[in-house]
């Protein structure tokens, strides 16, 4: 049985057709052809599925896309405006945070949502809120620290 | 999620009485935070209820703490009535639990329902003494969180029942402290536990001593309880009392840990949470 | 040779190229791509560790709607043999080796469906006894792994067994004060890269295959299958996306290539098959197993007389790592002088997932050995164990036994001295075992020496490079290696930039795609930048050559009067006086002979061994009632040669760090004893260090800049992987007095060793 599910993704409203079981990364990926949200493990233990719905980074893959009725979705696509870099990919960028990049997208909306919610962190707590995220490349010291320097204001 | 898993149907009722009444049907599955039943959901699963319109959502104050059961964990972990001991346990497990974005989602009654030995929250919430609310066809009853648990993964809940809420009552003037083993800091509990006690008059009194990961069900030693009611704080006193509550144990051993070193960190934990429950039931952060 | 100009790209940190679309989720991956009408496979897999497959009926499978095609051994039984290494597997067997080990393959309109055909798949099974312990696969008597090897290659379950001596132990340990022994075991450990392997295959109807997979070589794969499946190369197009989500050894070539190329054979339409988390785990390499049972003599002033060594290496049921049962030895001989030296491998099949590549490869597992064992020779003897190496290590000038080849350059002293100040070495514990207390601080050490190419004299290690101009005098390079998250990329366009006296931006490049780029090895083994990096500054200096000699005649000038940079010809007496590179091309005289067009390759040989050198000094802190262990600080110290890239280089030294602690404190696949299936192949139970549970990392890089090598680099991808364990254990054994010779140093085995003195 298909339940048709409305809720805004990166700006956009859209309608979904989805089976109960479908998670909201499927149609992220699969539906919407978006492609920066990665599937790295399928049970939310590894944070590349991570997307941002009503200003919390969740694990998409552990979504029910039946339940995003009426939910506002960001994922990695919808930040940054007008071909500009949001400050934290392009502290990635100069901090040489990403490797081979597939952790990316989920650390950097982690992050976003965090400093949202939390724009002065200590060093401690930002640690705290990337262990939602897996790298295998960098031991994530580049990424605490591109991190660290947008919330001090080092990277507009 | 295996593909073996494919739930025919998704209902998303708005009042208690139609989501009690679907939960009744063959193959019926409350879905509130999903974390579980998205990686582990058996192929017998047929539909899927989820309560999440149910607003069940909420901590609040009434009579002691009234908590939703699709309440998240992060949700509690920004509420100000947890603030102060011994409530505060109750955000020291759920801020161990999983990991942050993971707390977004996880909700504490999907965590109880799952009713796995190494839960966070029970430990915790069964040293406050926390009964749950039970919905269903038949109405509403209430339980004692610690008799909720039948076994791994069984609980009490009968045909087209449902959590509601976890109510914790009043508490007394008192310290407590939750503890947890891990194998990295992101991890389930190898072995977790939770102490809350009163001092009147320079005795312990009223203690709660429970443990997690130990037992097929979250564990109230009344023993170790009994051991330290009525006493003086001591260094001896801890230790006996630990150990009587790892000897009430009776742990598995599995590829995360063995039953020896689960019971030998029962013992450690237990002790460190009379210690660290005494010093806040003192004052002390 | 060192450069005669100071350098001003190479040894500089640019913006890594591609990293704007890593960060906007613009990076298309191998799983990312769509081909007009594909299908999706999945792959059946064994529940027995050891099988005969009778028969297999797929028809139920077929018949359900959205199944195209269904492949078993009738259709896929050609033998893969990678062009390095021993292992012998077939796409699809008739008999299976290991829980997990490929039994049949569907493709279908969905991966749902396709996983749904498995159930519908009917195995004719003959359960066979199985085996899983090393030793116990050694006896005579132990159920065979590989019957059909027999006689052929292997004898029982051993598959290689070498004795490798120099000088003479028995008369080295006649003269040594002080004799240890001690067994070693380090674990089946996994790759983890965020990314699972995915591919993608598809034929034209002219017989052409066409592969895209997330690989760290191309060329190696199209060889290896074109000989399988017997076409000629020409009609095999391998190619790695642009995206690859890490490697670390595990990305690296398997038999399952031939089984998804016969798929999508049958099935008429491209097929894309992307694995589980859970299939990442089990039934992809792993590290190898390995035991080492050690016998050392010192004399009592510190100086080794005798290392003896017996290796058993657990190569599971396919031997991807076999070359580690006699590579390792080479690193008792590389490190620290000793006249006498014997090692004794052994490469052994069980029943239990393949092992072979994993960073560090065959250099992890016996460093851990090697120099655990110091710090305990170093406190028996009352010596520290820091002037214990410095007494003892290989210098500049000193012959390497293992290949005859002097050591042409060493910043190990360098990396153990700083190394030793940045941890603060004085505040050890004088003697192991911190005071009583609930908490115990150490600080312990280690050092390696890795492998890089030619290492043995009898290697080959060539690199290819070709680099084209374009009219506006940009450039095209293109190489065979694959870019596989490490910034190889950017590392080849610096050196080519530098030797050429261009602009990085203007450098672009194609890789790893067998139809276009030259031959190429693997990214792996730290080896591209000094092999194929070697072929990229040749190539890059012919291009300036040419350049030069084109513009002598614009400018009217002798060539020995013009030099380049940043893009421009430029009279050495007079800098004003220049002309850019798409000058020169546009130049009348230029193009209207096609002169514009340049095409120039370079193959380079690897001329020696340069020796990879790095110290790690950790201090932890060991809860003594639970055995956690926290490490607080660790230090690495490495010789890098040169670094092309310092904050790449950092990356690297950082991200080995990370997989070396993961090593030493958490990380294990492991596998029930009875009936050889996985027990935690998944991120909740195979413990991944996450941002929380890291140190605080200090990097040193030390930079001896060596004379053979491009730019005096040495290989760095690997290093920091192999010295993080014994550090670690080192520590522990210096807060504690424990010995713990099993990793991972879980809270349990650490709680163990200090009740009973070693685990």
């Amino acid at each position: 049985m298909r339940v048709a599910v409305n809720f805004k993704i990166n700006g956009r409203d859209r309608t979904a057709h989805v089976e109960p079981r479908t998670s909201l990364l499927d149609v992220i990926r699969e539906d919407l052809g978006l492609i920066g949200t990665k599937e790295g493990c399928g049970k939310g233990e590894c944070g590349a599925c991570t997307v941002i719905m009503d200003g919390d980074a969740v694990p998409s893959c552990l979504i029910l896309a039946a339940g995003v009725e009426g939910k506002e979705i960001i994922t990695i696509e919808g930040i940054g405006e007008n071909g500009r870099l949001h400050p934290l990919q392009e502290a990635f960028v100069r901090y040489h945070a990403s490797q081979c990049g597939f952790c990316s997208p989920g650390m950097i909306l982690t992050a976003k949502a965090f400093l949202n919610r939390n724009p002065n962190p200590s060093e401690a707590e930002v640690r705290d809120v990337m262990m939602s995220n897996l790298c295998r490349c960098t031991g994530y010291e580049k990424i605490v620290e591109a991190i660290m320097a947008v919330a001090n204001g080092e990277v507009a | 999620m295996d593909a073996h898993f494919k739930p025919e149907h998704y209902h998303r009722p708005v009042d208690m009485k139609t989501a009690s009444a679907l939960l009744a049907q063959r193959g019926a599955r409350v879905i509130a935070g999903g974390t579980d039943l998205l990686v582990n959901g058996p192929a017998s699963t047929e539909s899927l209820v989820d309560i999440n319109g149910l607003g069940l959502s909420y901590i609040r104050e009434d009579d002691g703490l009234r908590i939703g059961s699709t309440t998240s964990f992060s949700y509690l972990l920004r509420s100000p009535l947890l603030e102060r001991y011994p409530y505060r346990v109750i955000a020291d497990a759920a801020g161990e639990l999983g990991h942050h974005n993971l707390r977004h989602v996880a909700t504490v009654g999907g965590n109880i329902c799952n009713a796995v030995p190494s839960a966070d929250a029970p430990v915790a919430l069964i040293a406050l003494d926390a009964a749950v609310i039970i919905h269903g066809p038949s109405g509403e009853r209430t339980v004692p969180l610690d008799g909720f648990f039948k076994f791994v993964r069984e609980t009490i809940l009968g045909e087209g029942e449902f959590l509601k809420e976890i109510a914790v009552p009043v508490q007394p003037e008192s310290g407590a402290c939750f503890q947890k083993l891990g194998r990295t800091k992101v991890d389930i509990a190898l072995v977790n536990a939770a102490c809350r006690l009163s001092i009147i008059d320079g005795l312990i009194s009223d203690s709660r001593i429970v443990l997690g990961a130990v037992y097929p069900t979250p564990l109230r030693v009344r023993a170790a309880e009994d051991m330290l009611n009525g006493k003086e704080f001591t260094v001896e006193l801890v230790a006996k009392t630990a150990i009587i509550a790892s000897d009430a144990t009776k742990p598995i051993s599995d590829h995360r840990a063995s039953a020896e070193y689960r019971r030998e960190i029962s013992s450690v934990l237990v002790k460190r949470a009379i210690i660290k429950a005494y010093g806040r039931a003192e004052g002390s952060p | 040779m060192l450069p005669e100009k100071e350098l001003t790209i190479v040894g500089t940190s640019p913006e890594m190229k591609l990293t704007r679309n890593k960060v906007t989720g613009r990076a298309e991956f191998t799983v990312d791509m769509r081909r007009p009408g594909m299908l999706y496979a999945k792959m059946l897999r064994s529940p027995h560790a050891s099988a005969n497959i009778n028969g297999i009926d797929y028809s139920r499978a077929l018949a359900l709607s959205g199944v195209v095609a269904v492949i078993t051994y009738e259709d896929a039984k050609y033998l893969y043999k990678p062009s390095h290494g021993s292992s012998r597997e077939y796409g699809l067997d008739d008999m299976v080796r290991y829980v997990g080990d490929k039994v049949a393959m569907v493709a279908a309109e969905t991966e749902e469906i396709a996983e749904l055909a498995l159930g519908y798949i009917d195995v004719d099974y003959e359960v066979l006894p199985h085996i899983v312990d090393m030793e116990e696969a050694m006896e005579p008597d132990a159920p065979v792994v590989h019957p059909e090897r027999q006689g052929i290659d292997c004898d029982g379950n051993i598959l290689d067994h070498n004795i490798q001596e120099w000088g003479d132990v028995e008369e080295g340990f006649k003269k040594a004060d002080f004799i240890i022994e001690n067994r070693f075991y380090t674990p089946r450990v996994c790759h983890a890269a965020l990314e699972p392997h995915a591919m993608l295959a598809e034929w034209d109807l002219d017989g052409n295959l066409t592969m895209w997979s997330s690989e760290q070589t191309a060329f190696m794969i199209r060889d290896s299958l074109a000989d399988a499946l017997k076409m000629p190369r020409s009609k095999i197009r391998f190619i790695v996306p642009d995206y690859v989500g890490g490697g670390f050894g595990g990305k690296y070539e398997s038999a399952e290539k031939i089984a998804l190329a016969i798929l999508a054979r049958k099935a008429g339409k491209p097929v894309m098959w992307r694995l589980t988390r859970e299939e990442e785990f089990y039934t992809t390499r792993t590290r190898s197993p390995c035991i080492f049972e050690s016998r050392t003599g010192v004399t009592k002033d510190g100086v080794f007389v005798a290392r003896q060594m017996r290796g058993i290496i657990d190569i599971g049921s396919y031997a991807w790592g076999a070359i580690m049962s006699s590579r390792a030895a080479s690193y008792m001989t590389m490190l620290y002088k000793c006249a006498n030296i014997k090692y004794t491998g052994y490469g052994v099949y069980t029943n239990t997932p393949p092992s072979g590549a994993m960073r560090g490869f065959t250099s992890t597992p016996i460093h851990y050995a090697m120099e655990a064992e110091i710090d305990e020779i170093a406190a028996a003897i009352d010596m520290d164990p820091l002037e214990f190496r410095l007494k003892n290590k290989l210098n500049v000038g000193d012959i390497i036994p293992l290949n005859g080849v002097a050591v042409s350059s060493s910043g190990l002293e360098e990396t153990m001295l700083k190394g030793a100040s940045a941890i603060g070495w004085h505040r050890r514990n004088a003697k192991p075992g911190a005071p009583d207390a609930r908490y115990k601080r150490g600080i312990g050490m280690a050092s390696y020496c890795h492998y890089s190419p030619m290492l043995k004299g009898t290697e080959r290690s060539i690199g290819n490079a070709v680099l084209k101009s374009n009219v506006d005098g940009s450039f095209h390079l293109l190489l065979g290696l694959a870019d596989i998250g490490q910034g190889l990329r950017t590392i080849m366009a610096q050196i080519c930039a530098e030797a050429l006296g261009g602009i990085l931006d203007e450098i672009n490049l194609t890789l790893a795609d067998t139809q276009t780029t030259p031959w190429g090895t693997t990214t792996a083994a730290s080896r591209s930048t000094i092999e194929t990096g070697g072929a990229v500054k040749d190539v890059a200096e012919k291009m300036k050559r040419r350049l030069i000699e084109l513009a002598s005649v614009m400018m009217g000038l002798h060539e020995g009067d013009l030099d380049t940079k940043e893009g421009l010809v430029y009279e050495l007496a007079n800098p004003g006086n220049s002309v850019r590179f798409g000058e020169i091309l546009h130049h009348p005289d230029v193009y209207l002979r096609g002169d514009n067009v340049i095409v120039l390759k370079s193959t380079y040989s690897v001329p020696q061994f340069v020796p990879p050198y790095g110290s790690q000094f950790a201090e932890v802190e060991v809860d003594t009632e639970t055995g956690e262990v926290r490490v607080i600080k660790m230090v690495a110290a490495s010789d890098v040669g040169r670094a092309i890239h310092p904050k790449s280089v950092e990356g690297q030294l950082e991200g080995g760090i990370h997989m070396g602690i993961g090593f030493a404190l958490a990380e294990e696949l492991k596998i029930d004893p009875v009936t050889g299936a996985p027990l935690n192949p998944n991120f909740l139970d195979y413990k991944l260090f996450r941002a929380g549970d890291m140190p605080e990392l200090k990097i040193i890089i030390v930079e001896p800049v060596d004379p053979y090598s491009v730019y005096g680099v040495k290989g760095v991808g690997e290093m920091t992987v192999i010295a993080t364990a014994p550090a670690i254990r080192n520590a522990i054994f210096n807060a504690t007095g424990a010995k713990v010779f099993r990793l991972p140093l879980t809270s349990e085995n650490v709680l163990a060793a200090l009740k009973e003195g070693h685990v």
